[in-house]
């Protein structure tokens, strides 16, 4: 089994995101094994605060971008959801998104780091 | 040369993503932030083909950017595709309002991105490659009509100095004062730009006025071919007399024709007219040539009514100046020859300034 073989098991659209790397899959793995570095240097707070969600707008809309481009579909959906709940302000309903997609998030994330030296 | 590509975004996926995308055509830049992009844009500007700028960073933002590059000119000049996560169509009609070029939704697909970023770069050299020719040919343009500018001030300064020097030959015979020719300019200025004013039909411009003007200090050129014997008789010209004094008319055009092509034509055609028909009548009983109506050329009629006031004001060996009231009406009756309605008209018009002119050169005489 490979890395992407396992994401794959996860519901990332390995097929989609091979092909935005232009079918290039050792720099997709590379990339996908910057994610939990990224992750760890910009942690998503849930205990937000909900009268100021600007900072947490930033992080969640960078974890969009880069899921969307890596297509680890599950958290990019989440994502999304959250973004557009921030900005629509519903931040409770965000913060039980962000709480929701935690277990498919550690999963994925503990996934690639096993793959990591 | 713009071979460059500069990728803002502060995701490391994303700027990795990109430059896998385009790095076989451009050398690819990155930037973690709106600050280090200005920085390079700063240093390298003129060789960025085009940014991809992400909207939501640290630090600096997006929109931070594209107002940095507006206020130092660059937007217009470098392409920006913005590459965002961002769906809200208002913060794309901002990003387009910056003068953005393209507007590319995360997550991308890679064709399509290439395809977009080498259409903005190829149309963008294909503007800049225009822009820069005009600009050549502007300048080109610019450096002729600056150089055509400078010949026509010198060809003018030539026409002028043309006849300055005649002008200073007829005064020299003391055929006429300095002061009369002066005072003939001067009227005929006033009695020009009036013509010019009310009636168009004489397609009179500024310039035209002020070649007219000038060559009026010709009009009687040909007196310097007049014996001194008649020219200069204190008492009144035989009938004989007047016939070799009316050659002055002749005598001058011929004068003119003779150097003609050595000035500019319009100044050596207005010179022309005004010498030989400025004692044309507008009944058709002036000399030489009897000529009628408005086959008198329009300079001549201008000049030929400037210089019988100034006859008429001055005072000669053989008669005392008339009043201004009596020369305005002398003229009026037609007891100098008759002249054009139009011209009479204007005539009136401007009498009071002709009156204040005779008013200013007597002061200067008397004092």
């Amino acid at each position: 089994m490979s890395l992407l073989d396992d994401l794959k098991g996860l519901g990332v659209d390995v097929e989609e995101g091979l092909q935005r790397f232009m079918g290039n899959a050792p720099l997709y793995e590379r990339m996908m094994k910057t994610f939990p570095k990224m992750m760890e240097k910009t942690p998503v707070d849930l205990d937000f605060d909900a009268s100021d969600v600007t900072g947490i707008i930033e992080v969640t809309h960078s974890i969009k971008g880069a899921t969307g481009n890596l297509s680890l579909t599950p958290l990019y959906e989440a994502y999304t959801k959250a973004v557009d709940l921030l900005r629509g302000g519903r931040p409770e309903e965000a913060r039980q998104i962000l709480k929701d997609i935690q277990p498919v998030q550690t999963q994925i994330m503990d996934c690639i780091k096993s793959y990591i030296a | 040369m713009r071979d460059k590509i500069l990728v803002v975004d502060d995701v490391e996926i994303n700027r990795v993503l990109l430059t896998e995308i385009l790095k076989d055509e451009f050398q690819i830049l990155e930037a973690e932030d709106g600050g280090q992009a200005l920085e390079i844009l700063e240093k390298q500007n003129d060789q960025i083909s085009v940014v991809l700028l992400d909207l939501i960073m640290p630090n600096m933002d997006g929109f931070a950017v594209l107002e940095g590059m507006k206020s130092r000119g660059w937007m217009g000049k470098i392409p920006v595709l913005v590459i965002s996560g961002e769906s809200s169509a208002k913060i794309e009609g901002r990003c387009f309002e910056y003068g953005v070029s393209d507007f590319i939704r995360k997550p991308f697909d890679n064709s399509l991105v290439r395809k977009r970023v080498m259409n903005t770069v190829n149309l963008y050299l294909y503007k800049n490659h225009l822009e820069d020719t005009v600009a050549k040919q502007t300048e080109t343009l610019k450096k002729q009509n600056e150089r055509l500018k400078r010949q026509a001030e010198r060809l003018k300064a030539s026409n002028e100095r043309i006849i300055d020097i005649l002008g200073t030959v007829v005064e020299c015979r003391n055929l006429e004062s300095g002061e009369h020719i002066m005072r003939v300019k001067e009227f005929t200025r006033i009695l020009a730009l009036k013509m010019m004013e009310n009636y168009p039909e004489y397609g009179l411009t500024p310039e035209k006025v002020e070649i007219i003007t000038s060559a009026s200090s010709l009009h009687d050129v040909g007196k310097i071919a007049i014996p001194d014997g008649i020219l200069l008789k204190p008492g009144r010209l035989t009938a004989e007399e007047f016939e070799i004094m009316k050659t002055h008319t002749t005598k001058g055009s011929e004068l003119l024709t003779n150097i003609k092509g050595i000035w500019d034509e319009d100044y050596a055609q207005v010179c022309y007219e005004i010498c030989r028909h400025h004692h044309e009548k507008y009944d058709g009983r002036g000399y030489p040539d009897g000529l009628k109506g408005d086959e008198i050329p329009v300079a001549a009629q201008i000049v030929s009514i400037a210089d019988v006031y100034d006859a008429l004001v001055s005072s000669r060996v053989y008669k005392g100046a008339f009043t201004v009231d009596v020369a305005f009406q002398m003229i009026n009756d037609g007891e100098c020859g008759v002249f054009s309605p139009k011209l009479l008209d204007s005539f009136a018009r401007v009498r009071e300034e002709f009156e204040s002119l005779v008013e200013r050169n007597r002061a200067a005489q008397e004092a």
